[in-house]
């Protein structure tokens, strides 16, 4: 074999690994990214099933105390009175908590009824109108699922928090082997390239889960003209 | 003349919950006639007992609250369901009435309004709490916006079509079985893979192990 010819079966041989070891380096990515969305859905589980449904009964129990007091002295009843309004912001706080670690509709009713939802409950806490339109998706596994999800999460708030939008676009779709979500706000935009240069953090970290899925990230905007945010994803990213 | 008192089953996976529940429906004069901790229990002990109503929540394990809603639906016409659970949100709401609940409120809720939510669904008026009825009159207001469950946009043959393909059976074998054709079994398998978004069967059949629809 001539030199050149080694050469290029060096080469070839360095590319094939270099491939193998980004195939790897992906899956391995992936991999502890489920294992901490795994993490975060058993927390929120145990803490609406378990702390929750515990918080309803100690509820029923307060109640019935309530019910047998005699209506005399007040003092009594205004203590259960008090501790049943505790008892009442203790389990919104909890099922709160649950939410915003994994919010339960993602992995009991999927990513449709679950981004109706996150839409619905940002356009309250904003008071920015969200309007949202998915087409037919095809039948998508966990993983796709909250990668779509955690994105959108993302980027509507920054859309709330940081560009003070009044009105957002989601649209979630299709695209032959590939998905496509875009996120188009009317806020007060920002630069790109800064917003996607903060790290591990917001906009920047959601680019880097995508990468790990084989998606892209691309933001388009400047400061005083709203940003939209679109990701692709293809279907089969192993 | 004395009142019957209304036959109810229980079904919750939380044994704290559920025993309180017996306590407070049974002191309300309710007849609990049985108790089940998971979804295919409930099934049978409603099939076993025929109940006038059934309570249960969503989140069940071995098969989901909303898959028990409809199969009581179509095999127990006369038993009314009440949904009693720990969510809020719009979604399980309108998922659940489409499923068949005549009933909806969450757990927390004052005794009192569990017991008169079991005698109005008893009495075939439906009992729905602020929350539920704010969603409802929200859907009727925009039909347009639908809160995506696909399976509950099969029609009853369709369904019945999916737990075939699920099973595993061939489009034949699906024909002989409802007794129609093969060509309207091939339209109903097509149907049910387009609602459902599904390019093949191994898809429909992901999709109906993540919803905890097999048996």
């Amino acid at each position: 074999m001539n030199d050149a010819a080694e050469l290029r079966e060096l080469y070839q041989q360095l590319l094939e690994r270099l491939e193998r070891n980004e195939r790897e380096f992906r899956r391995l990515g992936r991999a502890v990214w489920k294992v901490q969305e795994d993490e975060r859905r058993r927390i929120a589980r145990d803490l609406h099933d378990g702390v929750g449904q515990n918080l309803t009964v100690l509820k029923h129990r307060l109640h019935e105390l309530d019910a047998a007091l005699p209506t005399q002295p007040a003092g009594l009843r205004d203590t259960v009175a008090a501790a049943l309004a505790l008892c009442g912001d203790t389990l919104e706080d909890t099922r709160e908590l649950s939410r915003l670690l994994r919010p339960p509709i993602l992995d009991d009713l999927g990513l449709e009824a679950a981004l109706r939802w996150l839409v619905r409950s940002q356009s309250q806490a904003s008071g920015a109108r969200v309007d949202l339109q998915i087409d037919a998706l095809p039948e998508l596994d966990g993983e796709l699922q909250t990668l779509l999800f955690r994105v959108t999460q993302e980027a509507l708030t920054n859309a709330a928090k940081h560009a003070a939008a009044s009105h957002v676009q989601v649209r979630l779709q299709r695209q032959g082997a590939a998905l496509s979500l875009e996120i188009e706000d009317d806020g007060r935009g920002c630069d790109p390239a800064l917003a996607l240069g903060s790290g591990g953090t917001g906009l920047g970290g959601m680019r880097e889960r995508l990468r790990l899925y084989g998606g892209r990230l691309h933001m388009r905007g400047a400061p005083g003209a709203g940003l939209r945010v679109s990701a692709q994803v293809p279907l089969d990213y192993t | 003349m004395p009142s019957v008192p209304v036959r109810v089953l229980i079904a919750d996976d939380h044994t704290m919950v559920r025993e309180s529940l017996v306590q407070l429906l049974r002191g309300g004069g309710i007849d609990v006639v049985a108790q089940a901790a998971d979804g295919l229990d409930t099934l049978r002990q409603a099939e076993a007992t025929r109940p006038d109503v059934v309570v249960t929540d969503l989140s069940m394990p071995r098969l989901s609250g909303l898959e028990v809603i409809r199969r009581l639906y179509e095999t127990l016409p006369d038993t009314r369901v009440l949904v009693l659970t720990m969510h809020q949100e719009d979604e399980y709401i309108l998922q659940a009435v489409r499923a068949g609940a005549t009933g909806y409120m969450v757990k927390d809720s004052p005794a009192a309004e569990l017991l008169a939510a079991v005698h109005s669904v008893h009495a075939g008026k439906g009992y729905f709490g602020p929350q539920a009825a704010r969603a409802l009159a929200e859907q009727l207001r925009h039909p347009e916006r639908d809160l995506g469950d696909p399976y509950g946009r099969l029609t009853a043959r369709e369904r019945e079509v999916f737990h075939l393909i699920a099973e595993g059976l061939t489009t034949k074998e699906i024909a002989r079985q409802l007794s129609i054709s093969v060509k309207t079994a091939e339209n109903h398998r097509a149907r049910v893979l387009d609602k459902l978004g599904a390019r093949n069967t191994v898809e429909l059949v992901r999709y109906a192990l993540r919803k905890r629809l097999l048996d």
